[in-house]
């Protein structure tokens, strides 16, 4: 479930060293209050300090938010339980089925929702039922392949059973990229994930002997700018920062069946020290105005309903018109039910079948 | 040409190893009689442990023969040369027990079952071994160990044994019967043995023939008696015992001129020299107080008295010469640090020895 | 000299013995503790006792194929880097050359750097349009590049050379026993010199070559990293599929459960090497 790929290591250790400062001066400041907030170390950490961050100290200049980078999910959650008894954490960033995890443990606190207006325009799926936190941004899986290798752009899923890219393809799909992209398959095939993902298996096992590597070492990102693949599956926002920090040498496509995405969620945790506070914090990032920056920013999809991005820019995030239109909506509770399931299967039925 | 006279032959053996200026043995030559038993004695670092590991194969010659009964055994690998060795460390197979270390050599070759537990029976015999056959090595005793290096090297049945200071590990009371075992061994079974020491009263008591080396050459070979009392050279007389050295000139018939004495008669079997030369006396040849009779007389007044036991040895000072006195307890009396004394030599007693060419 | 009061010696050992507590045995009741909880159908942890995650591990056969997988890639790694470490540890430990430092701090100079390097370094080598590939396509022996990276074969090749340090220090430090007058010995008793191999020195050198296979055998069934980079997700170890647990699918019971068992195995393979060690003691 370590979502959001935003992570490497030198990004880590920026975020680190970052979090390290800020906390040494937060110690110097105690006339303020401090707001903790966890969450992804990596590019993320860097664009969620200026776009919110930043913006919520300004409107607040008594508070002092401090940022606790996790290397990932399974980090994140740990932090959580560690701290059951006494939480530091206020605000903790996670992807969606850590936010079911972390509420049926009771590890989060529900939203109070006349304290905080922007919530009136998220839409039902960011709000799912059995989870207290509240979606922030969505991410899409998207198909990635190196520029330079690929003549032609691929525009179906199915161009992972290509035969002539056949070694060539890295399917990083032990991990949320598998656990979205089976629900999505078996939609193609016809079939409805709720009920049996089968077709989905089989659809992955047609890719299967032409994969390379399953395993993305480092990242999937740094295989294709070294060409050691030319195709392969990705998360939109984190390749295409780094297609225009890169440019001519990969690129992200949303393909025409449509994508499914990944959601970062805010939560409020239990007994957390700065509760209102807390709250004003995730209201403020789920407004308009920030939701859009980190859009831009991002090329994460934003949340609340009131933002209206540039058309290009929509099209970066969600793809063009027709694939936008048959992006998947899941229902997270019941993915999140089934995710080791789902990543068990992949890896024995797919990977070492 | 297997004559007895030279069982062991040694012709201008030589080694020098890379980056030393001076060769380890140099043109070493020398023959063993069958059945003997040859001492390499010197200092350390004389090449004598070269000369040794020469004859066993271990060390390549720069050039030289060595033959044993008649054949050339340059260039014979080890495996083929039917020598026995006793290493100063042992070398025993700390894997295998007592029994299987003495029947190691006999294994290898291929003799087995009741044979070869016939002859490593024997030999346990032999030395004493018995009830540790199946004694694990490490848990030996220095001279159990000795005793099964020992009977390891003899069991082969061997051409020749080589020991490389094999008592040099065990005390002192254990080397003298350690020593006169071996020596006893040796005789019993007629092996030709070459034996290598530091120890000069081993190497006396041990041997058949002595080679005395330094620096790696070949000083003196003879017997035990010969080197003793005849010693070539001033370097054998030191080495060898203890000894009171003179330098003299000749002093036309029959006598010398003895720095800082003054003159000595000498015996009619030295004969002139040019330059000067070298007298040797043996410290127990020399005597205090009353002169025997046709003996070298001069006074001298005693510095130092040591007692070890059996005897003295007195330091006196003759003229300008420290002269050194072995003599057999009681002292005379009136004999003591600080008192004038006579000291006595029979001029049949001296010796000329030939300065040391390095 | 006097023997130190038993207390003294007590005190000696405790900053020892608490380190070993702090940093192992905690983590390891910890460990323990987490396997046993109970939980639910959609992954919540919950208090209580059960033996679940073990039912749960042993009662399927993905994690005995797995089991199978791993012990497998551990005794191929030291069966391949033992061999290839011996004639190197017998010419450091038996080189009078005035370069033997050098060549002793060369053989071991790997582990200076760290295994992710190293195993980035195979990735080069092994990979797609890597050094082997060009050659082989540059010489004409392969029309189209084969796939060494990514794959059991590349973790093998990795493993061996990146623990292979481990098992020529290992065998260095047994080769003590080995005495060259010992050999000469033998051989001036007749031994030919493959009865010199045979009767010598292979049996006073085999427990140190048994401990050094024990070493790579240990360090390759819980190394990560290697099979993670080399092994492209198809090497399934019990390492790698603890890590997925813990980080990916968050199932930390059966995340502890594993552990546990990979301790087991350890301790199972550890003490039948001590037996069969002693039973060769005894032999020779």
């Amino acid at each position: 479930m370590n979502a959001p790929r935003l992570l490497n290591r030198r990004g880590f250790l920026l975020g680190a060293t970052a979090a390290g400062s800020t906390l040494a001066t937060g110690a110097r400041a105690d006339a303020t209050t401090v707001l903790t907030v966890a969450g992804f170390a990596g590019p993320f950490q860097s664009i969620f300090r200026t776009v919110v961050m930043d913006t919520f100290e300004r409107k607040r200049p008594d508070v002092r938010v401090v940022y606790r980078p996790a290397m990932n999910s399974a980090q994140m959650l740990a932090m959580l339980r560690l701290e059951r008894q006494a939480p530091q954490i206020d605000v903790a960033i996670t992807d969606i089925s850590i936010s079911f995890l972390a509420t049926a443990e009771n590890l989060l606190a529900p939203l109070a929702e006349q304290a905080m207006p922007s919530l009136a325009a998220i839409p039902p799926w960011g709000r799912p039922e059995g989870m207290y936190g509240v979606a922030f941004s969505t991410d899409n899986l998207t198909l990635l392949y190196d520029t330079r290798a690929l003549k032609s752009p691929p525009g179906s899923w199915l161009d992972l059973a290509r035969p002539d890219l056949a070694d060539q393809i890295c399917l990083p799909v032990e991990d949320t990229r598998g656990v979205v992209l089976l629900p999505l398959l078996t939609r193609m095939q016809g079939g409805d994930y709720r009920r049996s993902i089968e077709p989905g298996l089989a659809v992955m096992r047609r890719f299967a002997p032409l994969v390379a590597t399953w395993n993305a070492q480092p990242d999937i990102y740094t295989l294709l700018l070294a060409g050691t693949v030319a195709l392969g599956v990705g998360w939109n926002g984190r390749a295409r920062m780094i297609a225009q920090a890169n440019p001519g040498m990969l690129s992200a496509v949303i393909p025409r069946e449509g994508s499914v995405a990944q959601i970062n969620t805010l939560n409020l945790t239990a007994r957390a020290p700065q509760g209102e506070l807390a709250q004003a914090f995730i209201d403020h990032a789920l407004s308009v105005d920030v939701q859009a920056a980190f859009a831009e920013r991002a090329y994460y999809g934003p949340v609340n309903n009131h933002v209206v991005l540039p058309e290009a820019l929509k099209s970066a995030i969600s793809g063009p018109p027709e694939a936008a239109a048959r992006a998947m909506q899941l229902d997270w509770r019941f993915v999140s039910a089934h995710y080791s399931e789902w990543v068990r299967r992949i890896q024995r039925e797919v990977i070492s079948g | 040409m297997v004559d007895a006279a030279s069982y062991l032959t040694v012709q201008n053996l030589r080694k020098a190893y890379p980056g030393s200026t001076t060769p380890a043995v140099a043109d070493a030559t020398l023959t063993l009689e069958r059945g003997r038993m040859l001492t390499l004695l010197g200092p350390s670092g004389c090449g004598k442990t070269t000369l040794l590991r020469m004859l066993a194969g271990l060390t390549t010659p720069d050039s030289g023969q060595v033959l044993v009964g008649g054949r050339s055994m340059i260039g014979v690998p080890l495996h083929k040369r039917n020598m026995g060795m006793v290493f100063q460390s042992y070398a025993l197979f700390p894997h295998l027990d007592v029994a299987r270390n003495i029947a190691f050599g006999l294994e290898v070759r291929g003799i087995k079952d009741a044979a070869c537990r016939k002859r490593v029976s024997d030999m346990m015999d032999l030395m004493h071994l018995g009830g540790l056959e199946h004694r694990r090595v490490a848990d030996l005793s220095g001279g159990q160990r000795q005793r099964v290096a020992l009977a390891r090297a003899l069991a082969i049945e061997p051409d020749i044994l080589l020991l490389d200071e094999p008592l040099a590990n065990l005390d002192v009371k254990l080397r003298g019967i350690m020593r006169d075992e071996i020596r006893s061994l040796q005789r019993r079974l007629g092996i030709t043995s070459v034996f290598v020491t530091h120890d000069q009263e081993e190497a006396l008591s041990i041997a058949d023939v002595v080679a005395v080396m330094s620096d790696g050459h070949v000083r003196q070979i003879g017997t035990p008696v010969e080197i003793y009392d005849r010693p070539a050279s001033r370097f054998v007389a030191s080495f060898v015992g203890r000894s009171n050295f003179l330098f003299a000139r000749y002093g036309g018939s029959g006598s010398t001129e003895v720095e800082g004495l003054g003159p000595v008669p000498l015996p009619a079997d030295i004969p002139p020299w040019e330059g000067p030369g070298i007298l040797l006396v043996r410290p127990h040849h020399v005597q205090l107080g009353a002169p025997q009779a046709d003996a070298y007389t001069c006074s001298a007044i005693v510095e130092d008295i040591v007692y070890t036991g059996d005897r003295y040895i007195v330091a006196a000072r003759a003229g300008q010469l420290r002269l050194c006195v072995e003599q057999g307890a009681p002292l005379p009396a009136g004999v003591s640090i600080g008192q004038d004394v006579q000291l006595s030599w029979l001029p049949r007693d001296m010796r000329l020895v030939a300065e040391d060419t390095v | 000299m006097q023997a130190p009061p038993r207390w003294l010696r007590g005190l000696l050992l405790a900053p020892g013995l608490l380190a070993l507590a702090v940093t192992f045995l905690l983590p390891l009741v910890w460990l323990g503790r987490i396997s046993v909880l109970p939980r639910s159908g959609d992954g919540v942890t919950l208090p209580g006792f059960t033996l679940q995650a073990y039912q749960h591990v042993l009662g399927d056969s993905f994690y005995w194929w797995v089991l199978w997988k791993t012990v497998w890639l551990g005794l191929l790694t030291a069966c391949l880097a033992v061999p290839m470490a011996f004639p190197i540890a017998l010419f450091l430990a038996r080189s009078t050359t005035r370069w033997r430092g050098v060549l002793a701090a060369l053989a071991i100079a790997p582990l200076l750097t760290s295994t992710v390097i190293r195993t980035y370094g195979w990735m080069v080598i092994l990979g797609r349009h890597g050094m082997i590939n060009d050659m082989l396509l540059w010489s004409g022996m392969l029309a189209m590049p084969v796939r060494l990276d990514n794959g059991t074969l590349a973790t093998v090749i990795a493993l061996t050379e990146i623990l292979m340090p481990y098992a020529i220090i290992s065998i260095l430090s047994n080769l003590g026993r080995l005495d060259t007058e010992i050999e000469q010995a033998a051989a001036l008793l007749g031994a030919t010199p493959v009865q010199v191999f045979r009767r010598v020195i292979l049996p006073l050198v085999l427990p140190g070559l048994m401990t050094a296979a024990l070493l790579v055998f240990v360090l390759a069934v819980s190394s990560l990293v290697t099979p993670q980079l080399m092994g492209g997700g198809r090497v399934f170890v019990l390492a790698t599929e603890i890590f997925n647990e813990t980080t990916l699918t968050l199932n930390w019971q059966v995340a502890g459960a594993l552990s546990i068992l990979l301790l087991l195995l350890f301790g199972g393979v550890i003490s039948v090497y001590q037996r069969i060690l002693q039973r060769m003691e005894e032999r020779f």
